[in-house]
C-alpha cells in the first residue's frame, strides 16, 4: 500500500519526512521503498550525474554532441541487445551490467569516432558532421528495431522514459552511474578543468585530450542510457543544460556551479514529484512524473533568471529612492 | 506492379507523392542551412514543433470539438508558431552571450519536455488525440492520403518559390555578408527569410518522418550535392533532386520489403530514406570525382609513386653501366622494401630497367633517356632559379629535387627557350640534351 496515496502537496512532504525519520531510527524493520520514493531517488541520482557532466559538456561546447549521443544511445542499446541475444540467448531486456556497459561504450565510441572522422577526413563542418552521423545511427536503430521486432513504431516510452514504473533496479543503476560520475569528478577534476578552459595548457601539462574527450563522452552515454528507462534519453538533456544555466547566474566558479546545479535540479525534482502526486490526488490529473520533473528543471533557469532580474530592479529602485531622499534632505539643509 | 503505377494507385500515391514533395523542400532548405552552417538549428526547431502539435491538437479538440479539417490544419499552425517561438528564444539566449550550442540544446530539450508533459496528459484523457500526436513523433508516411498531397504540395511549392525569388540574395548573404549589406540587402530580411523557409520545411516534414528524424532529411542530400558541385544554384537544384531521389528509393525499399515474396517486414519510410541517403552521402564523400577522400588519396599515392620511380632512375643514371642489387638499393632509402620491389617491377615492365639475375637490375637505353630527361629538368630548374629569381647556388638543389617531378614538357620547352638552350648548370655539370623518348 502506497502511503502517499491521496496526499496533497504539503502532506506529501510530511509523509516523506516521517518515513525518512522512521527508516533512520528503526533500522531493523527495513522500510520498503514505494514508487514515489523510488522516483525521488532515481531523479536525484540522475540529476547529480547530469549536473556534473553538464558543466563540462557546456563549457566544452559539446551540448549538441550530447544531444547526438542521446539519439544514438538507442543504437547502442539495440546492438548490444542483439549481441547479448546472440551470445547468451537472453530474451528480456532486463537490467544487466554487462549489457549496460556494452551499450554505453558502443554508443560513445561509435558516435564520437564517426563524427570526428567525418570532420577530419571529409572536411565537413562540425554541425553537418554531428547532424549527419546521429540521424544516420538513430534511423539505423529504428530500422533494426522494426526489422527484429516486426513492430513499425517504437512506443513513445522508449524515447520518453516512464519513471512511473521504475523499480529498485533503476535506483541501483542510477546510484551506480552517479557514483561513477562522482569518482570521475574527484579523480579528473583538474584535468577536466584545464581541458575545458585551456587546451594548449592541458597539452603542455601532459593531459591526454583524446582520453579525456572519450571519457567524458562515455560518461555521458552511460548517463543517457541510465536515464533511458526513467526520464528518457531526450529529457535527460534538460537535466544537463538547465541546472548549469541557472547555477551560472549564481556563481562563476566551476566547483560552485556544479554544486549549485546539483542542488537546483535536486530541489526541482523533489518539488515535481510532490507536485505530480498533488495533481493526481487533488485534481485527478495523471501526468508523467518524468516529464513534469524535466519541465520543472527546465523552468528553473527562466524562473531564477527573472527572479534575479526583479531583485536587481527593486534594488535599483530603492537605491534611487534613497538617493532622492538624501538629495531632498540635503536641499532642505 | 510497375513503379509508375505506384504514382497512380490510390493507396500508394498519397505516401509516395507527399513524401517526395516533403523531401524536395527539406533538402532545398537543408542545402541553404548547410551553407550557412546552421544544420543543427533544424534539430532544435523540429523538436520544438512537438509541443506545438500537442497544443494544436488539444486546442482543436476543446475549441472546435474535434472538427476533422481543423484537426488537420491547427496542429501545423501551432507547430509553425512554436518553431518561430523557439527561434526567438534562441536569439534571446544568444543575446545574453550564451553559446549557440547550449542555447540550442536547452531550448530543444525544454520545449520537448513541455511537449511530453502535454502528451502524458493526453495519454490518459484523450487517447485518440494521443494517437494523432504519436504520428507526428516518429512520422507515419504510410497513412497519408490525397489531402496531404495537396497541402504538402502547396507548401513545398511555396518553399521552392521563395527560395527561387531570393536565390541571389541568399547566395550573397551566405558567402559575403558585408557585400550583401553594401548592395542593399537587409540582413534581417535574409535572416527572416531563412528562418521562415526552415520553419516551413520542418512543419512540412514532421508528418511523414517525424520530429525526431526530420533533421536527417536535410543534411544528407546537401552533403551529396556538395561533393559533386561547387556552383550555388546547381548545388541547390542538385540537393533537392537528390532529396527526391532518396525519398523515392526509400519508398521503393519499404514497398519491396513489405510486399516481398519470402517474408514481409513492415519498415517505416523515414528511417529507410535517411539510412539510404546517408550511405550514399558516405559513398559520394569517398568517391566524388573532384574531392572524394579516396580519390584525393589515390592522386597523392600516384604522385608519390612516380616520384619514387624517377628517383630510382636518377640513381641508376649516375653509373649507367653498372647493375645494382636490391639490397644495395634498399640502403639508399628510396622507400620501404615492399614498395621498392613494386617500383622495380613497375620499372622493368615499363622497359626502363632490365633484370640481370635474381634482384639484379641494369638501366636500358629507354631508361637512360628517361633518366637523362629528369636530370635535365632538375638542372634547368636550378639554372632558372639562379638566373631569374637570383637564388643562392647552395639552396637551389632542394627546390629542384621537388620540382623535377612536376615540370611538364611544355614548361620544359619554355624554360629551354628562356634560358637560351643552356649546356651547363650552376654546379658546372653538363645538362643532358633533349632526346626523343
Amino acid at each position: 500500500m502506497n502511503p502517499y496515496f491521496g496526499k496533497d502537496f504539503l502532506s506529501f512532504f510530511f509523509t516523506l519526512f516521517s518515513r525518512v525519520f522512521e527508516a533512520f531510527f528503526k533500522k531493523g524493520e527495513g522500510v520498503e521503498l514505494v514508487s514515489d520514493e523510488i522516483q525521488i531517488l532515481v531523479l536525484m541520482f540522475t540529476s547529480i550525474s547530469c549536473s556534473i557532466l553538464g558543466a563540462f559538456l557546456i563549457l566544452k561546447k559539446k551540448a549538441m554532441l550530447a544531444n547526438s549521443l542521446s539519439h544514438t544511445s538507442l543504437l547502442g542499446i539495440v546492438l548490444s541487445y542483439l549481441l547479448m541475444k546472440g551470445i547468451f540467448a537472453q530474451k528480456m531486456l532486463t537490467f544487466n551490467p554487462a549489457l549496460f556497459f556494452l551499450a554505453s561504450f558502443f554508443t560513445a565510441l561509435l558516435t564520437i569516432f564517426l563524427t570526428n572522422s567525418c570532420k577530419k577526413i571529409f572536411k565537413l563542418h562540425e554541425e553537418a558532421s554531428v547532424g549527419l552521423i546521429f540521424t544516420f545511427l538513430f534511423a539505423l536503430a529504428l530500422l533494426l528495431v522494426s526489422l527484429f521486432t516486426k513492430n513499425v513504431h517504437l512506443g513513445v516510452e522508449a524515447i520518453m522514459g516512464n519513471i512511473d514504473i521504475a523499480d529498485s533496479i533503476d535506483v541501483k543503476l542510477s546510484l551506480m552511474i552517479a557514483l561513477i560520475n562522482l569518482a570521475a569528478l574527484f579523480l579528473f577534476f583538474n584535468d577536466y578543468k584545464i581541458f575545458c578552459f585551456d587546451e594548449t595548457f592541458a597539452k603542455i601539462v601532459g593531459c591526454s585530450l583524446v582520453f579525456l574527450e572519450y571519457l567524458l563522452m562515455i560518461q555521458t552515454s552511460m548517463t543517457a542510457i541510465g536515464a533511458f528507462r526513467s526520464v528518457g534519453v531526450f529529457l535527460f538533456l534538460v537535466f544537463l543544460t538547465a541546472p548549469y544555466l541557472a547555477a551560472r547566474l549564481l556563481s562563476s566558479e566551476l566547483k560552485k556551479i556544479i554544486l549549485y546545479s546539483a542542488l537546483i535540479s535536486f530541489f526541482s525534482t523533489i518539488f515535481s514529484v510532490a507536485f505530480a502526486r498533488h495533481l493526481l490526488s487533488v485534481y485527478d490529473l495523471a501526468l508523467s512524473t518524468g516529464a513534469l520533473s524535466a519541465t520543472c528543471v527546465g523552468a528553473s533557469y527562466p524562473i531564477l533568471g527573472s527572479a534575479l532580474f526583479i531583485k536587481k530592479k527593486i534594488l535599483r529602485l530603492s537605491y534611487k529612492e534613497k538617493t532622492k531622499e538624501k538629495k531632498k534632505e540635503e536641499s532642505f539643509a | 506492379m510497375s513503379f509508375l503505377e505506384l504514382f497512380t494507385d490510390p493507396l500508394s500515391r498519397g505516401p509516395l507523392i507527399a513524401t517526395l514533395f516533403m523531401s524536395i523542400s527539406t533538402a532545398l532548405v537543408g542545402a541553404i542551412a548547410f551553407i550557412r552552417k546552421k544544420s543543427l538549428v533544424a534539430e532544435t526547431l523540429s523538436h520544438a514543433t512537438f509541443p506545438g502539435v500537442a497544443f494544436g491538437l488539444l486546442a482543436s479538440f476543446f475549441f472546435f470539438s474535434g472538427n476533422d479539417l481543423i484537426l488537420f490544419y491547427l496542429p501545423l499552425l501551432f507547430a509553425f508558431g512554436f518553431a518561430i517561438l523557439a527561434q526567438a528564444l534562441v536569439e534571446k539566449m544568444l543575446k545574453e552571450k550564451k553559446s549557440a550550442d547550449v542555447s540550442l540544446c536547452y531550448i530543444l530539450s525544454f520545449l520537448l519536455a513541455i511537449g511530453v508533459l502535454v502528451a502524458s496528459y493526453m495519454q490518459h484523457s484523450h487517447v485518440m488525440l494521443f494517437k494523432n500526436l504519436q504520428i507526428f513523433f516518429y512520422g507515419q508516411a504510410a497513412t497519408m492520403h490525397d489531402t496531404h498531397i495537396y497541402i504538402y504540395g502547396a507548401l513545398s511549392l511555396l518553399v521552392a518559390l521563395v527560395a527561387l525569388i531570393f536565390q541571389r540574395a541568399i547566395k550573397f548573404s551566405c558567402f559575403d555578408p558585408l557585400f550583401s549589406s553594401s548592395v542593399g540587402i537587409k540582413s534581417w530580411i535574409m535572416k527572416g527569410t531563412f528562418s521562415f523557409l526552415l520553419t516551413l520545411s520542418i512543419v512540412i516534414g514532421i508528418r511523414s518522418v517525424g520530429v525526431v528524424l526530420v533533421t536527417g532529411m536535410m543534411i544528407a542530400p546537401s552533403v551529396v550535392a556538395r561533393a559533386f558541385t561547387k556552383k550555388f544554384s546547381t548545388f541547390l537544384l542538385a540537393s533537392s533532386l537528390f532529396g527526391a531521389l532518396f525519398a523515392f528509393l526509400g519508398y521503393i525499399v519499404c514497398y519491396l520489403l513489405e510486399n516481398g515474396a519470402e517474408s514481409t517486414y513492415s519498415v517505416p519510410i523515414g528511417p529507410a530514406i535517411i539510412v539510404i541517403s546517408t550511405l550514399v552521402a558516405f559513398i559520394s564523400l569517398l568517391f566524388a570525382p573532384s574531392n572524394g577522400a579516396i580519390i584525393k588519396q589515390m592522386r597523392k599515392w600516384r604522385f608519390q609513386k612516380s616520384c619514387i620511380l624517377e628517383n630510382i632512375l636518377k640513381f641508376f643514371w649516375k653509373t649507367p653501366c653498372q647493375s645494382y642489387h636490391l639490397i644495395h638499393l634498399k640502403k639508399k632509402q628510396f622507400a620501404s622494401f615492399s614498395i621498392l620491389l613494386f617500383a622495380l617491377f613497375k620499372l622493368v615492365k615499363q622497359g626502363y630497367l632490365k633484370k640481370e639475375g635474381l634482384f639484379e637490375y641494369r638501366l636500358t637505353e629507354d631508361g637512360k633517356k628517361k633518366a637523362a630527361y629528369i636530370v635535365r629538368l632538375h638542372r634547368l630548374w636550378e639554372l632558372y632559379l639562379i638566373e631569374y629569381l637570383s637564388s643562392e647556388v647552395e639552396k637551389v638543389h632542394q627546390s629542384a629535387e621537388l620540382i623535377e617531378h612536376i615540370i611538364t614538357p611544355e614548361i620544359e620547352d619554355k624554360l629551354t627557350k628562356l634560358l637560351l638552350n643552356p649546356k651547363v648548370d650552376p654546379h658546372m655539370q653538363p645538362i643532358p640534351i633533349k632526346e626523343v623518348l
